[in-house]
């Protein structure tokens, strides 16, 4: 891993990204019915996918944390926080937007898009209980529970907001599952999962990096208090 | 077993002080019926509307109720330290999770049956036809709702700003039993086939399993020093 | 063809991760200048 630096990282993400926006805007076929706008749905999926990946991401350092304690678990579950809230809250901003032109709504109460709201209150949660527990050690613990309690959540909300969803049908978004997805757009899509993916491990690294730094300052910190 | 008896020791040591200043109950009370009067508000429905409204309503209200219910439980707490009284005491924090559940599901469930008695009268609608099931799928959601809120009260409680903090957790992760306590009681009240209240009363008791054993075994993070 | 939404939606969605990048390298810098200051005073202290 000492081998794949930073800089390096940044160039294939950038690079990834570029081909990215190239088959979405060239290989990707115009959409029949959609137009132009359809595009969108590759940055809008892919970063959806990402979110969730994120937040199974917080998931795994939660529990790594309570078991083992470790700085490192924490920094890795508060970097896929910060990143995954971004990509979700890119999620919804991006959905919105292609909603309107082909369906006329900003928005709909679908189980899908509702979801992905509850997602995104509970990165938004996540990130509150960092920012306001008042005394800093303790931080870590309580945000590793409420991880923990948040991931084992989603799956029961899922089930929930589906079969409340078919008992009040409201328009669905984007189509049902398995619509059909020409090959180019497969492959398209899933270059462009590769790239966000890329996009956020760099992110979640430098997180990763800052948090050692800040590790080593108030280290220092209490040395110096210390000498005085 | 001494859990067993922890546990109650918890329980009458909680109902005990409120007891004697009554204020978190007259709280959790009197804002539920502040959320049913401020519906009327809101809406006035008609006789045929009112069942399909009447659900919701009175979750918001318990919702509400239940949040001010566990920021208190803990709050108390702090001001005493009694919190620190029990990291101290070699029990079991299990148990001490399992006794402030139980004190907060009484102290919500009191204040549910204030509600639904309040909208019963201001709305004229008659809940003993279905009073059963009704009942059931309240104290199973309610259940859910609180396993869930006690724990994210004594998270809260570490925090700036708790007021907002706790809902915030809270009602993202209580979604379910929130859907289930509506629907379930729509279905039960509307009378009818009672698959779909089965279905519903499944997951509220499902979630409630479940974010019961989780919390028991997750509590002693929150309560460690 | 240059839908508005179109563009409105990835400019957005950019301007988030270049916010988020912008965000994390301030704090970076602030915390190696603080490094920096500690280590200096450290340094002080020690003679």
């Amino acid at each position: 891993m000492k081998s794949f630096s930073p800089a390096l990282h940044l160039l294939v993400t950038v690079a990834w990204l570029w081909a990215a926006a190239y088959m979405i805007f060239f290989y990707a076929p115009r959409e029949a019915t959609m137009g132009e706008v359809q595009r969108i749905f590759y940055i809008h999926v892919a970063a959806a996918w990402t979110a969730l990946l994120a937040y199974f991401l917080i998931f795994l350092g939660s529990v790594a944390y309570l078991w083992r304690r470790s700085a490192g678990a924490d920094a890795l579950a508060r970097a896929a926080g910060e990143a995954g809230f971004v990509f979700c809250t890119g999620v919804l901003v991006t959905g919105p937007l292609w909603a309107k032109p082909v369906w006329g709504i900003w928005w709909t109460w679908d189980a899908r898009l509702t979801l992905t709201f509850v997602l995104w209150l509970l990165f938004a949660a996540y990130l509150m209980l960092r920012s306001y527990v008042i005394q800093r050690d303790r931080a870590a613990l309580l945000a590793a529970v409420v991880g923990v309690m948040g991931f084992v959540d989603v799956p029961i909300d899922y089930m929930a907001i589906r079969w409340w969803r078919t008992q009040h049908p409201q328009p669905v978004i984007a189509g049902g599952e398995g619509s059909g997805l020409d090959p180019r757009m497969w492959i398209t899509l899933l270059v462009t999962w590769g790239a966000f993916l890329c996009l956020f491990s760099y992110l979640v690294r430098q997180h990763l990096r800052l948090a050692a730094v800040a590790r080593q300052t108030s280290e220092l910190r209490r040395q110096t208090a210390g000498g005085r | 077993m001494r859990t067993a008896r922890v546990i109650w020791a918890i329980v009458m040591k909680d109902l005990r002080v409120e007891w004697r200043r009554r204020e978190t109950l007259a709280g959790m009370c009197m804002f539920g019926l502040l959320a049913v009067f401020l519906f009327n508000f809101a809406f006035e429905p008609a006789r045929e509307e009112t069942l399909r409204l009447l659900p919701g309503l009175l979750w918001v209200a318990f919702a509400f109720a239940g949040v001010m219910g566990f920021n208190r439980s803990f709050a108390a707490e702090g001001e005493n330290s009694g919190l620190e009284g029990m990291r101290l005491a070699p029990v079991d924090p299990g148990a001490i999770y399992l006794g402030k559940m139980l004190a907060n599901l009484f102290f919500l469930g009191i204040a549910e049956v204030v509600v639904v008695c309040a909208a019963s009268l201001w709305y004229n609608f008659s809940f003993v036809p279905a009073l059963g099931r009704f009942a059931l799928v309240t104290f199973l959601c309610t259940l859910g709702y609180v396993a869930v809120g006690t724990t994210f009260g004594a998270i809260a409680a570490n925090t700036r700003m708790r007021e907002v903090m706790l809902p915030a957790l809270q009602f993202p992760v209580a979604v379910p039993v929130f859907i289930a306590g509506v629907e379930a009681s729509t279905a039960a009240l509307r009378g009818g086939s009672g698959s779909d209240y089965a279905s519903w009363v499944r997951l509220a008791a499902g979630f409630s399993v479940i974010f019961l054993a989780v919390s028991y075994m997750l509590f002693e993070y929150v309560l460690e020093e | 063809m240059c839908n508005a939404y179109l563009v409105l939606a990835y400019t957005l969605l950019w301007s988030l991760f270049a916010l988020y990048s912008w965000v994390i390298h301030r704090r970076q810098q602030r915390l190696e200048n603080e490094l920096r200051e500690l280590k200096r005073e450290l340094g002080g202290l020690r003679q």
